[in-house]
């Protein structure tokens, strides 16, 4: 009896714990959703109230608001692209220098390593005059390419710590079976691979889209501006209407949050499986 | 004649010209309208014309879109695309886009603040444009480094306190001419629960409004040059009349709303169209979003009273909204095109009509103003004004930090004014490094 | 058999060229180019670059101005490392007991993570000028001694999500087996928790601390938006100190030095914090 009451007041103290973790995440999200929900006047008597009138006047002119679409797109070609890419070129990557333990593949994963703590700041100016030279400024692939560039150590060292689990049984069969190498990788290795793929693939997405240094050096003509740097812009601009800004900002979250929703059960399994297995 | 005599006349000569100028539109020099050079037809001229700006103010979004729109009529083969920022970040995205070979054609800026654009040779000298000799000959010298002209200058401001003459009646307030009387109205406010001036240091604009207000009259008179002994590495302690402003503003933020600290200006606009508190110490280019706020507001304007004696004061006036040429910009012919019909006199008029501002082009009057602008105008042309701008401010790094350090002091009570002025040689000393 | 080596070794090398390409196009070939800047005064824009040999080094070793950005990061770092994993591994054993409404839970708490950096700056400004104006509480953004935590706290509310999904996939590879036995053996809390769950959880530990204290050091965009690095340089991060000389005051030499000298640093750092934590993860 004394066990299960202690158990249900740990329980409840949980429960209670969680509700107020979860209140304080919500809280900003609360703040926006007051901001874009009210007009300007009527926050300003009411403030953090409970929106009783939702007031869509705000949504309407973010919607108008110049290039707010075409930077939704960008965002997403942008990510589509970095995702794809790196999904090719990071598992690849990462199983050779798994499979093959030489001198050349273990410093070159080293040097991987190394690189997810650099600043973007050390790279940034010569990137920077070096796409200048190429024209490859204002430009999407131009962007793909450095956020590509940025992460790709981080992810072959994510797939590496995954590959390692991957017994080598099934490839020593393959290639005794007459398999070339790219065919092992493609139709053995790599469908096992994916759980992992499907947790770089929200990262990797999700590093893409939030991506806000990167694109403000390298995208900065508003037609190929990406969402956070629209949105940084519309914030700056509107600081006058911030309502406006919040409501595009809320319409924003939309995609990613969808794609989250979506993804949240690979996210997990894939960490489970093997990211944490290292 | 004795002296009390001939100011009397110069006085009564200087209101007339006025007054004549309010009726006679165009009774000022030069009313000839010069054309551009006649092979370059309204239809000749085609291609982009990519124009950036850091205004944020409606009333001046509107004025901007009207003048772009008449453009536009005038010549439909140029299309001209408008990109704005935030004046935070502005110095930034221009310096961005120059070095990426993005840079606009035309951006908007003082010739002083961007000064570091000009000597590194990113502007283009107007010198000999036709249209140069349209600017009002007094603010001339504002855009103009080592002699030669690199911008034109649309309208001028003028940093005053704005005064809500309903709260002003009610508790019995006189305007105030002296410092003394200032503080005086602000404690009366203040003890009759009124706040009695608003304020908003969340933003870089705060300090253009309260610090310019204070710092940029009677005071700045005293040591014109300061811009450049203080990049020269001449201490800033070394200026009484700075540790004066500063002390006065100290004084000053007592009588601010106590949300100062978290607001930005254009929070402290509305606080002031909305009757909360009796007075804000800003520039004139914050009356159109007042208006806006409230357009029935009961609203005068009078001069900042920095010094103990009255005729010692001056208004601090000087060039706004200043529009620069970029050097070798692709689109130079539409670029050129659309400086010239900026200072069209007939252009120039709508544009100030619409933002409540005084001109800075030749013989352009506005009999639109509000009433607070009115008072302003009248106060302009008669009392002493120190044009801060004519010889030279704070560029680059230079002129972030004198922005930092001081929103740093608004913020930091704790601040002092010897520790202000450490603060602010320190910093100027790592700009050369 | 020489040709096959030769083709054998050239396949191999074949999976790994193109995120070589990409890695030495967009990293090292740049990092290598930024070093020669370091030996300049040059502004970034003009055509000509005046060679200066060590001058900028110096100048970094005499430079008083980098203490307070040094002194912000580390706060920010360890503030950020210790809570964020202390949190998420508190918030992962308080989910991974199963119960009506936790995966709402789990979703909600990992919501930051969609957002962009830029909008949780933003929707942070506003909650703390409004929202904690409401409670009577002074905004941490504009007093020097709490600012910089301030941009911390933001790194936490984002970030504590995506370690709790972490430790919960770590803690799920406990056995339970392990716990049973404990029990019987007649473990307390404290007792099972040091002595069965950290040594199954240490992987986890060993790929949580380096991420959150990469981003630590590498923190920019809280700095950028939210406080520009006021009041005064109380909020300034080293990467933010970094990227003002390299754009706004052009002084690309001297900030190239910085960042080249601060690299340095943070693969120190790393290394020492690494080779700990995989020292511990042995042991364990």
């Amino acid at each position: 009896m004394m066990r299960t009451n202690k158990r249900n007041i740990l329980t409840t103290i949980r429960i209670c714990v969680l509700c107020f973790v979860c209140a304080l995440c919500l809280a900003p999200f609360y703040v926006a959703l007051c901001y874009a929900f009210k007009s300007k006047s009527d926050f300003a008597h009411t403030k953090l109230a409970f929106p009783v009138h939702l007031y869509l006047g705000n949504f309407s002119d973010a919607v108008h608001l110049k290039n707010f679409f075409t930077s939704v797109e960008n965002s997403f070609i942008v990510a589509f692209f970095v995702v794809v890419i790196i999904i090719c070129v990071c598992s690849a990557g990462a199983y050779v220098i798994t499979r093959r333990n030489t001198k050349f593949y273990n410093t070159i994963f080293y040097i991987f390593q190394l690189v997810i703590l650099l600043p973007f700041q050390t790279v940034m100016f010569p990137l920077y005059k070096e796409l200048s030279r190429i024209h490859a400024l204002n430009t999407l692939w131009g962007l793909t390419v450095a956020v590509v560039g940025v992460n790709v150590g981080y992810y072959v060292f994510l797939y590496s710590g995954f590959i390692k689990t991957v017994p080598r049984s099934l490839e020593e069969a393959a290639t005794i079976d007459g398999c070339s190498q790219y065919q092992t990788f493609f139709h053995i290795v790599f469908p096992l691979l994916k759980p992992i793929t499907m947790t770089v693939t929200v990262l990797a997405f999700l590093a893409s889209w939030n991506d806000f240094i990167i694109s403000m050096i390298i995208c900065q003509k508003s037609i190929k501006r990406t969402l956070p740097l629209m949105q940084f812009y519309f914030f700056g601009e509107y600081s006058s209407n911030v309502s406006v800004a919040f409501a595009a900002a809320l319409l924003a979250m939309i995609p990613a949050v969808l794609i989250y929703f979506c993804a949240q059960k690979y996210i997990v399994e894939g960490m489970t499986a093997g990211a944490v297995k290292a | 004649m004795n002296k009390t005599a001939r100011m009397a006349t110069k006085t009564a000569l200087l209101a007339a010209v006025t007054a004549a100028c309010m009726v006679f539109p165009g009774f000022a020099a030069g009313g000839k309208k010069i054309t551009g050079n006649s092979s370059d037809s309204a239809q000749n001229i085609s291609g982009d014309l990519n124009i950036i700006h850091y205004l944020t103010e409606t009333a001046k979004l509107k004025a901007l879109d009207d003048m772009v729109a008449g453009f536009k009529t005038e010549y439909p083969n140029v299309k001209v695309d408008v990109e704005s920022t935030s004046m935070d970040n502005y110095q930034d995205v221009i310096k961005l886009k120059i070095s990426t070979g993005d840079a606009p054609d035309i951006i908007f800026g003082s010739c002083k603040t961007y000064s570091d654009l000009i000597t590194s040779g990113n502007i283009e000298d107007i010198s000999n444009q036709p249209f140069v000799s349209r600017i009002a000959p007094g603010v001339l010298s504002n855009v103009q480094l080592n002699g030669k002209v690199y911008g034109i200058p649309l309208d001028e401001m003028a940093n005053v306190v704005f005064y809500n003459k309903d709260i002003f009646a009610r508790y019995g307030l006189k305007i105030p001419h002296t410092y003394s009387e200032f503080i005086a109205v602000c404690r009366k406010l203040q003890q009759n629960g009124v706040t009695a001036c608003a304020a908003g240091y969340q933003d870089n604009i705060s300090v253009g409004a309260n610090f310019y207000t204070i710092f940029f009259g009677a005071p700045y008179l005293t040591s014109e040059n300061y811009a450049a002994e203080l990049i020269g590495g001449k201490s800033s302690s070394g200026y009484p009349a700075l540790a004066k402003s500063l002390t006065q503003w100290r004084e000053i933020m007592q009588y601010q709303n106590t949300d100062r600290k978290t607001i930005d200006t254009d929070r402290a606009e509305q606080k002031f169209a909305n009757g909360e508190t009796g007075m804000i110490i800003i520039g004139t280019w914050g009356l159109g979003a007042i208006m806006n706020y409230n357009p029935k507001g009961n609203f005068g304007g009078f001069m900042y009273p920095s010094e103990e004696k009255e005729t010692d004061n001056a208004i601090p006036v000087a060039t706004d909204d200043t529009w620069m040429l970029v050097k070798n910009s692709q689109n130079r012919k539409a670029a050129l095109a659309f400086c010239e019909y900026m200072t069209r006199k007939d252009v120039n008029a709508k544009w100030c009509a619409t933002t409540s501002q005084l001109s800075a082009i030749s013989g352009v009057t506005v009999d639109t103003f509000p009433v607070p602008m009115k008072d302003i105008a009248q106060i302009a042309a008669q009392k002493k004004a120190a044009n801060w701008l004519s010889v030279g401010t704070f560029s680059g790094q230079y002129d972030t930090t004198w922005y930092r350090v001081l929103q740093d002091y608004a913020i930091t009570d704790s601040l002092s004014v010897a520790d202000f002025c450490k603060q602010l040689d320190k910093e100027f000393a790592a700009a050369k490094k | 058999m020489k040709y096959d080596k030769i083709k054998k070794t050239l396949v191999d090398f074949s999976f790994i060229l193109p995120a070589l390409v990409f890695f030495l196009y967009v990293i090292i070939i740049p990092l290598i180019s930024g070093i020669q800047f370091t030996f300049t005064d040059w502004d970034g824009m003009s055509a000509v670059k005046h060679f200066v040999g060590l001058k900028n080094y110096r100048t970094v070793f005499h430079d008083t101005d980098l203490i307070q950005p040094i002194l912000n990061t580390l706060l920010f770092t360890v503030v950020t490392v210790i809570v964020i994993n202390i949190a998420g591994l508190a918030l992962a054993m308080a989910v991974s007991k199963e119960f009506r409404g936790i995966n709402v839970m789990k979703s909600i708490i990992f919501m930051p993570l969609v957002v962009s950096l830029v909008l949780v700056s933003e929707m942070w400004m506003y909650v703390y000028s409004d929202f904690f104006s409401l409670l009577g509480i002074p905004s941490p953004l504009i007093d020097r001694k709490t600012a910089m935590l301030g941009l911390a706290y933001m790194s936490i509310w984002r970030e504590t999500g995506l370690a709790m999904i972490i430790y919960l996939a770590a803690l799920k590879g406990v056995p339970s087996y392990m716990y049973e036995a404990a029990v019987i053996d007649g473990a307390g809390f404290w007792q099972r928790f040091k002595n069965v769950t950290v040594p199954f959880i240490a992987p986890a530990f060993t790929y949580c601390i380096p991420l959150w204290l990469a981003a630590g050091l590498r923190q920019y965009d809280y700095t950028y938006i939210a406080t520009s690095g006021g009041p005064g340089h109380a909020s300034e991060s080293m990467a933010y100190y970094i990227y003002n000389y390299l754009f706004p005051y052009d002084k690309v030499g001297y900030g190239q030095t910085v960042a080249v000298l601060y690299l340095a640093v943070c693969i120190g750092i790393s290394n020492i914090v690494t080779r700990m934590l995989r020292k511990r993860e042995i042991e364990l």
